[in-house]
């Protein structure tokens, strides 16, 4: 099989945060990591992303604003023709970094808001203040002319509030909301408790259908849920999921992938099964090559339920959650609630 | 949008080939490719869209700028792009 260049890649730039979430993926700390890319290797590694055909990067961390030469790397990025966006916990965006962001180029940025409220929120991030301070950046970032989005974790005992954020979100003239499932991958494993149940999935997905009907303009976009897909196709007419709904997953080493701040290739954030490492291997090399992302790559490889699944082409299952449970990239999803009648198209 | 009968399936491959572009995007690049595939078929004297038409119509009449990226959503959701005649 011909291999397709990537739609977007996640370079996680550092592990130091100012924050310290209960679900974080790169398992980020007050300190960068030792092997973490300096300046020029993080300039290189943007030029082989581009190389490969990729269109857009995403910059992210840890906080991508701990790191000093980040306007730098944005600057490179958009010199090297990607579209180039941002991963932000928003607390650091003052008026003059969001200022600078805007002229190095940065053509949007998701900031995470993982409640409707102050107390939701600065729990799950581990710090007292988070939400104000994220409050005062997106409105920085709003007057500096940057497109952002609102990216709430959907969890247990909190899920209902993603309405409300959607709401606010609308509120302040976000582009888009993108909501990401829990998926206890990195420091998230420590804290399983916070994954949904089944149950909670399914109430959520018809919330999510029912407001991307009710839009015109605003996006809704999900991570870790791919089954949602399925349940678009088979409730929404053709013109609407045609014209109102995108498909955000699951891509993990298909469209998409994730370089860790210390070199390490992932096929996705929360798939951390490593694919190659960028201190031995192009990333050109690891994209075209890496042995994880060639079985990723083939949905025939898919095993039980989601190998028979007529809709594996589009969902394939939450790889990242099979992962995670059961070490394979290619077992069914446990999670998955369709019988063998809703398996067929 | 479509003007005469389509391989069900392939329609389907298609809709999921586009799936992941924004909205605005995909009306005007699923317009194209369908009216291509349509007339594809027609000079070739079938009365359905099959797959090398559509194939065809993505290597041929999308816009070079886009080209890559439909074939390479085509070739994604399980269609053979590299069968099928044409110049990429």
């Amino acid at each position: 099989m011909k291999t397709t260049a990537p739609t977007l890649v996640s370079f996680a730039v550092t592990r130091e945060c100012n924050l310290k979430c209960k679900h974080c993926y790169s398992q980020s700390i007050d300190s960068p990591h030792p092997r973490e890319l300096d300046t020029a290797e993080a300039k290189q590694l943007i030029t082989q992303i581009a190389e490969t055909g990729a269109r857009l990067i995403i910059l992210d961390g840890g906080e991508p604003l701990m790191r000093s030469d980040i306007f730098d790397l944005v600057r490179h990025a958009r010199s090297a023709g990607l579209t180039t966006v941002m991963g932000s916990n928003g607390t650091l965006i003052t008026p003059e970094v969001a200022m600078k962001l805007a002229e190095a180029g940065l053509e949007a940025i998701a900031i995470s808001l993982d409640g409707a409220d102050a107390e939701t929120h600065d729990a799950f991030r581990g710090m007292q203040g988070a939400w104000e301070k994220t409050l005062q950046g997106i409105e920085n970032i709003r007057q500096a002319g940057i497109s952002f989005q609102i990216a709430p974790t959907l969890r247990h005992g909190c899920w209902e509030q993603w309405g409300a954020i959607a709401d606010k979100a609308k509120e302040w003239g976000a582009k888009a909301v993108e909501v990401f499932d829990y998926i206890p991958a990195g420091r998230g494993e420590e804290n399983a408790e916070f994954e949904m149940t089944i149950d909670e999935r399914r109430v959520f997905i018809q919330e999510y259908i029912t407001r991307q009907r009710a839009e015109d303009a605003m996006i809704y976009r999900c991570v870790g849920l791919p089954q949602i897909w399925a349940e678009v196709e088979k409730t929404v007419p053709e013109d609407e999921v045609l014209t109102k709904f995108v498909r955000s997953c699951c891509a993990a080493g298909i469209r998409y992938c994730c370089v860790l701040y210390d070199g390490t290739v992932y096929p996705c954030m929360v798939l951390q099964k490593k694919a190659g490492d960028v201190h031995e291997q192009s990333f050109v090399d690891i994209w075209q090559n890496s042995e994880v992302f060639q079985i990723l790559r083939d949905r025939n490889k898919l095993e039980g339920k989601c190998g028979r699944c007529d809709y594996r082409y589009v969902c394939g299952g939450a790889r990242c959650r099979v992962y995670a449970q059961t070490g394979s990239l290619t077992a069914e999803d446990a999670a998955c609630w369709f019988n063998e009648e809703e398996l067929k198209r | 949008m479509r003007s005469m009968p389509w391989d069900e399936n392939l329609w389907r491959k298609l809709k999921d080939a586009i799936s992941p572009m924004p909205p605005f995007v995909r009306q005007q690049a699923l317009r194209t490719i369908v009216e291509a595939s349509e007339a594809l078929a027609q000079e070739r004297g079938s009365g359905v869209v099959e797959e090398e038409d559509l194939v065809k119509a993505a290597k041929t009449k999308i816009p070079v700028r886009s080209r890559q990226r439909m074939l390479d959503s085509l070739s994604e959701v399980g269609i053979n792009v590299e069968a099928a005649e044409g110049s990429e």
